[in-house]
């Protein structure tokens, strides 16, 4: 069964037709990457998946549930969590207290003392327990993303939509951030979702399936290192051969 | 965490009203300015829990002091006579419905409006109901309710002096304590923390699975029935009389945005430093240069969001972060 499913699933603005007719089935536990060019429309397409913009078209299934028209509020406790391009931090709270939000309301449902436990558990996984009582605005731009990535996991997903988690790390970072989700992944059998726009590098030691969108539409989308190499995607997209 | 503990900010509210309340009753003469900084600080309370836990502007707010009064006026002019004291109470209760009934009919409307939008909205909430009050000569229409013949009649001489130069404010301590208490069991359960989040980032916090419209009119609802309950007490009981243009003065609703950003927005401590000293302040300009109070507000609020963006309690608040204090400060 496939746990999330998108049909024909179509969004517009104005007359820009920013995601067009996409089908996309992800599976449980799986490792998905994204990839695509600056403005083919991934964001938006994680924009209705979260349920941050209804689509003009076509159906979205979460275990099969259809969730076309449901709010945000009312997708993440299923199972879907996401993290921002740009982190958005609850600035004022301090870390542990972001996190701890993500589990109170997410799918694990916590208690504020359970959640606040589960926070510093996440905490201490992603590297930022030390920081936990400060201030999330005051956090460097590299911190704030580990902080939404712990507060994606502490709702406990079935789903983890990473949106750019990796960019701006240096490969240290990455290669830290990589083994993690793969840890996590396998120990709590969520399905990672992982968008990029040019770190093939990475994506290529992540994902076992990887999807190329461009303007908007499905170009191709199959095993990770088929696909990257593929001429379609070397051509439109990347333009050179990157992966050796 | 134990109960003990998560109450433990309550203690210095509660010092500052035994504190006001000892002034009051020992010291001779005290007790009108004691009553006149307790409704402030009510007042900057009752409002807090919806502009300092949401950051949603409400500009119509004293509509619900103003249905509040009229709640406490109503039953003692039409039940006075037969419910005798049991009319307070009932006046407090119509107050209070009639507060959260307007509270839902604005919620409901108004609430799905963002920032800016939802606070001009509120505005004509206000000035709405007053005209309509005055235009459809309801309540008496703009000669009000005058009650204190009636409560004469009701409670006898002494007790009708008893009951709004005594009685009332003591209800303001009391509505003061428990509007305390309520703020606090909001920032310690989920609820305080759906309402950081809304605040922050409203639509981060639906992504996180907070249903914002919910705590939004949680929020809106609680205040605005401490707000009937402050305007039943403070005004109806007090000053036995209801105006339109005095329960409808926009100011009210200025002076309490001006409480709670000088307090702190958001905080539990903020709403009672914010008042004791808007109410002190305001208290004495008045006899030292009458008048000119209301001058006080604009550079007020200017030195405030200049200065100390956070409110005094928000500033104090990170400077005792490492010290035992800090627990008791919320």
């Amino acid at each position: 069964m496939s746990l999330l499913k998108l049909e024909g699933v179509t969004k517009k603005f104005g007359g820009l037709v920013a995601v067009d007719h996409v089908d996309l089935e992800v599976d449980e536990g799986e490792a998905l990457g994204i990839v695509g060019p600056n403005g083919s429309g991934k964001t938006t397409l994680y924009n209705l998946i979260s349920g941050v913009y209804l689509p003009d078209e076509g159906k979205i299934f979460f275990e099969d549930k259809d969730i076309t028209a449901l709010p945000p509020h009312q997708r993440t406790p299923l199972g879907i969590a996401r993290t921002f391009q740009i982190p958005r931090p609850f600035g004022s709270a301090t870390v542990r207290e972001n996190v701890a939000i993500g589990a109170m309301f997410g799918r694990a449902k916590a208690t504020v003392d359970e959640a606040l436990e589960i926070a510093d558990n996440y905490l201490k996984l992603v590297g930022l327990w030390s920081e936990r009582d400060k201030e999330a605005r005051l956090l460097t731009p590299l911190q704030k993303k580990l902080m939404e990535l712990a507060r994606a996991l502490a709702m406990k997903p079935k789903l983890l939509l990473l949106d750019e988690v990796m960019a701006g790390m240096n490969p240290n970072d990455i290669s830290n951030i990589i083994d993690l989700l793969k840890k996590i992944r396998v120990e709590e059998n969520i399905a990672v979702v992982s968008m990029v726009e040019h770190l093939m590098h990475a994506i290529t030691k992540f994902a076992e399936r990887v999807v190329v969108m461009h303007q908007g539409k499905k170009l191709i989308e199959g095993p990770t290192l088929e696909v990257l190499n593929h001429p379609k995607v070397i051509e439109i997209y990347l333009g050179k051969k990157v992966v050796g | 965490m134990s109960l003990i503990r998560r109450y433990k900010p309550m203690v210095p509210l509660l010092l500052v009203y035994i504190i006001l309340f000892i002034i009051g009753v020992s010291v001779p003469g005290m007790w009108q300015p004691v009553a006149f900084i307790m409704f402030y600080i009510a007042l900057g309370q009752a409002f807090n829990i919806f502009l300092g836990l949401t950051g949603y502007v409400d500009f119509g707010y004293v509509a619900f002091l103003a249905l509040g009064s009229y709640g406490m006026a109503l039953s003692l002019q039409h039940f006075g006579p037969e419910l005798g004291f049991g009319a307070i109470v009932f006046g407090i209760i119509l107050g209070v419905v009639m507060s959260l009934l307007l509270s839902l009919a604005v919620g409901a409307v108004a609430l799905r409006l963002r920032g800016a939008y939802f606070a001009i909205a509120t505005i004509g909430v206000n000035e709405g109901f007053r005209y309509l009050v005055e235009g459809l000569r309801l309540w008496g229409g703009s000669e009000g309710i005058v009650l204190s013949g009636k409560m004469r009649e009701i409670f006898g001489r002494e007790m009708s002096i008893y009951l709004s130069t005594f009685f009332s404010d003591v209800l303001v301590f009391v509505v003061a304590i428990i509007a305390g208490i309520v703020t606090l069991t909001i920032l310690n359960r989920k609820m305080g923390f759906a309402l950081m989040a809304l605040r922050e980032d409203e639509d981060a916090a639906k992504v996180m699975g907070i249903n914002v419209t919910k705590y939004k009119i949680m929020a809106f609802i609680t205040s605005a029935m401490f707000g009937g309950l402050i305007g039943a007490i403070a005004w109806t009981l007090k000053l036995t009389y209801v105006f339109p243009e005095d329960v409808f003065n926009i100011t009210y609703t200025v002076e309490a945005i001006v409480i709670v950003m000088l307090g702190g927005s958001g905080t539990l401590f903020g709403p009672v430093v914010g008042g004791l000293i808007y109410g002190i302040l305001k208290y004495y300009l008045n006899i030292i240069l009458p008048g000119f109070q209301l001058l006080l507000l604009a550079p007020l609020l200017i030195i405030i969001i200049v200065a100390f963006p956070e409110g005094l309690v928000g500033s104090i608040k990170k400077r005792i972060k490492e010290t035992r204090l800090y627990e008791y400060i919320k």
